[in-house]
Parts: C-alpha cells; structure tokens; sequence
C-alpha cells in the first residue's frame, strides 16, 4: 500500500509536474534572487506537489511536509496575480518577487504556527533584496496572520468546536 | 494551532536549576552543527551517484517505490525484532498506543504497549509529542536505534523524484537526540529527580532547533519560529546559544 502511494507521487512527479521534485526551499532562494527555474511555476506544479506530497507522507517516505508547503504558498501567491483581466499591471518582476515571498512566508508561518517566524523567514531567504520596500515587512506578515486565522477557522469548524 | 503542535511546554525552575540549560545548549549546538555538514556530504555524493547512474524516467519511478517499500519495511519490522511491552493504565494517556505484539493483559485497566512501534508507526507531529509526554518510557538503545534509522533513512531518501520537505525529519532527528541526552544525563545523575521532566522537555526543542540550523543555515528566523511553535518564551536564549555554536 505504501509503496503504491510513493509509486502514484513519483509518476506524478516523473510525467507531469516535472518542477515539483525535491524540497523547493532551496529553488525559492534562488527565485527570489533573481534566477527563472524552468517549471518552477505553474498550475501543473502546483497541483502535483499538493497531491504529491500527501502520497509521499502517507508512503512512509522519511520527507516532511513543511519545505513543500512553502513551494505551494510561493505558487498560490504567484498565480493569484494570473486571475484573468484583473491585476494586468501588475505583472513585472518586481511584483512577482514580492507576490511569492509572500506566498511562501504564508506557507511556513501555517506549518509551524508562527506569523512573527514566517515574515522572518521570507525576510532571510530573500537575503534583504531590492524589491523589498520597508512597507513589504508588515503585509507579509498580515498575510502571514491571515492565514494563520483561516486555519484556526478551518480547525474549528473541523473539529466541531464553534 | 498549526499543523505542527508541541507539547506542553511548561518551566517551573527553582534557583539556580535554570543555569543547566546553559552548557547542555552549547553542547546540543555542537552535535548539530556537526551533523549538518556530515547529512549535505552524505547525500551531496549519494546524489551525484544517483544522477551519473539514474537517467531514464522510468528507473526514477521503479526508485521511488523501491524506497518507499524499504522504509516502510523497515518501520514495521524494527518493533518487531526489538520488542517488549510496558505497562500503563487505561486512562492516563489521551491518545492509544501501539499494542503492536504485546499479550493482553489480565487486569482490565491496564495495556501493555511497545514504545518503540508507538514512536514510529505515527506521524511526525505525533512523535515529537510523545516524546514530550511525561509518563513516555522508553528505554536508551531504543531511541538511539530510532534516531539513527531516520538519520540514514532521510540521507539516502532525500533526492528521490517525490516532493518531499527536509524541515521535519530534522527536527524528528533533533527531538530523538536530545531526549536521548537528557535521559543519559538522567542516567548519570546530573540531573535530579525534581526537574527531569522539564528539562526533558527542553532539550527536544533545543535538539530540534540545533539539527535543523545545522543544515538549513537559518539564523533569527530559525530561533523565532521554534519559540512561537513551543509557546515559551523562557527557552529563547539557551535556543539562540544553540543555534550560533551550531552554525
């Protein structure tokens, strides 16, 4: 059973999404310096990391889950600037930078529960770069604490104590 | 609220016992940084091998089955081999432990369970909480057992054609390692009875922050993050010690 799991995620992984292999932590630093990974961004890897991911935790594989959470927070922030006929200006480097630094502070401030540690987070893996403006510290991390709110409400509702 | 949660962190030092955290720290800090270099060497050269020798797309799948079935192996059949079953009462723990081989006891309050098929049958959040909960008895060559299956397991796994993380079996790592010191500090009495069980508790999140920040390189990030998931804020400096000594 468990290898079926880890067989599904790697032919996913394999044939597909070709950008969602690995961690993800070390792409997003490099992205956020100023390097274009090919695939590194795009519905296709979004979709089979988050598919992939469960698989491959629940094979027994010794990975976590927290690294790829990042990489999908990157890829949700990136995509929400690709809604169609909306946000066209906003659609340069620049922004894009600032988009997925977001994102992927959103993602590791829900796996470990820490707002505060997540802006930090993206703060130190883009290694203080030009796009970030000193305004950018307290929206990341309103992104951050908008996350960690959904997920308390998402928790709740889950577990019936409203 | 999160996904990955500790326990109850709780700190009633009295006197000078807070001091103790101080050396084990820096001590703690050494053994990651130490293992940080020694994983990214391991898996640097398992990686090159496997990118030499590795090229269709079909030998990456037949891989990453082949790995999966390996490791799950390993998880089931390692309780098995080193079996034996302690006793606890019904209604102490909140969650079920494993009772993988263990008879059936007489008494109707009591279960015996395996402590180590408990550890490595569950999930990483779980881990970590069990380790931290307070009546948890395991024996030392047990959880050094333990440590080092995950340590060679995570350096030949990582690199397989899955999305796969590395923040969690760090910290796996890191909580196995320092629990395994505070019980051999336990063993050689230099820590009393009164406050082993804080201690104990420290030291696996100053294990779990010195494994990871001796791979990932993450400073003040790495230190804020591990006092917002512990939710105490008493252990930020020995963290901060560990941390810099670690990288």
């Amino acid at each position: 059973m468990a290898t079926l799991c880890g067989l599904i995620a790697s032919v996913m992984t394999t044939y597909w999404g070709t950008g969602a292999s690995g961690s993800g932590v070390a792409e997003l630093i490099g992205y956020l310096n100023g390097i274009n990974y090919p695939d590194f961004i795009g519905i296709k890897t979004l979709i089979t990391k988050i598919i992939g991911v469960t698989l491959a935790v629940s094979g027994k594989l010794c990975v976590g889950k927290e690294g790829p959470l990042a990489h999908i927070g990157a890829n949700i922030g990136l995509l929400v600037l690709y809604i169609p006929n909306r946000f066209m200006f906003l659609r340069n480097d620049e922004k894009k930078r600032a988009y997925v630094a977001a994102g992927a502070s959103a993602g590791v401030s829900v796996a470990f529960g820490a707002p505060i540690g997540g802006a930090l987070f993206a703060y130190e893996m883009s290694k203080p770069n030009t796009f970030w403006r000193f305004s950018m510290i307290w929206k990341v991390f309103f992104a951050c604490s908008v996350a960690n709110l959904t997920l308390a409400i998402l928790t709740s509702l889950y577990s019936n104590e409203f | 609220m999160s996904v990955l949660k500790f326990g109850d962190v709780v700190d009633n030092y009295k006197g000078t016992d807070y001091w103790i955290l101080v050396p084990s720290s820096l001590f703690i800090g050494v053994l990651g940084g130490l293992y940080g270099p020694l994983f990214i060497n391991i898996n640097f050269r398992i990686n090159a091998w496997r990118k030499n020798n590795i090229k269709s797309k079909c030998a990456k799948v037949i891989e990453a089955g082949f790995f999966c079935f390996l490791s799950a192996s390993i998880f089931y059949f390692v309780p098995y081999i080193m079996n034996d079953c302690k006793e606890q009462g019904k209604n102490d723990g909140e969650k079920i432990r494993q009772e993988a081989w263990c008879p059936q006891s007489d008494d109707e309050t009591i279960i015996n369970y395996n402590p180590l098929a408990t550890i490595m049958w569950s999930s990483e959040g779980e881990i970590i909480r069990n380790l931290m909960r307070q009546n948890f008895d395991i024996t030392i060559p047990k959880l050094a057992v333990f440590a080092l299956v995950w340590q060679i397991l995570t350096a030949i796994t990582y690199g397989v054609n899955v999305p796969a993380g590395l923040f969690l079996p760090g910290m796996v790592i890191g909580s196995a390692t320092g629990e395994l010191l505070a019980r051999c500090m336990h063993e050689f009495h230099w820590i009393d009875e009164g406050m082993y069980g804080d201690v104990r508790k420290h030291f696996v999140v100053l294990g779990c922050s010195s494994f990871l920040a001796g791979y990932t390189r993450m400073t003040y990030s790495l230190a804020v993050i591990m006092m917002e998931t512990s939710q105490s804020i008493s252990i930020f400096i020995p963290i901060i010690f560990t941390i810099i000594v670690s990288n």
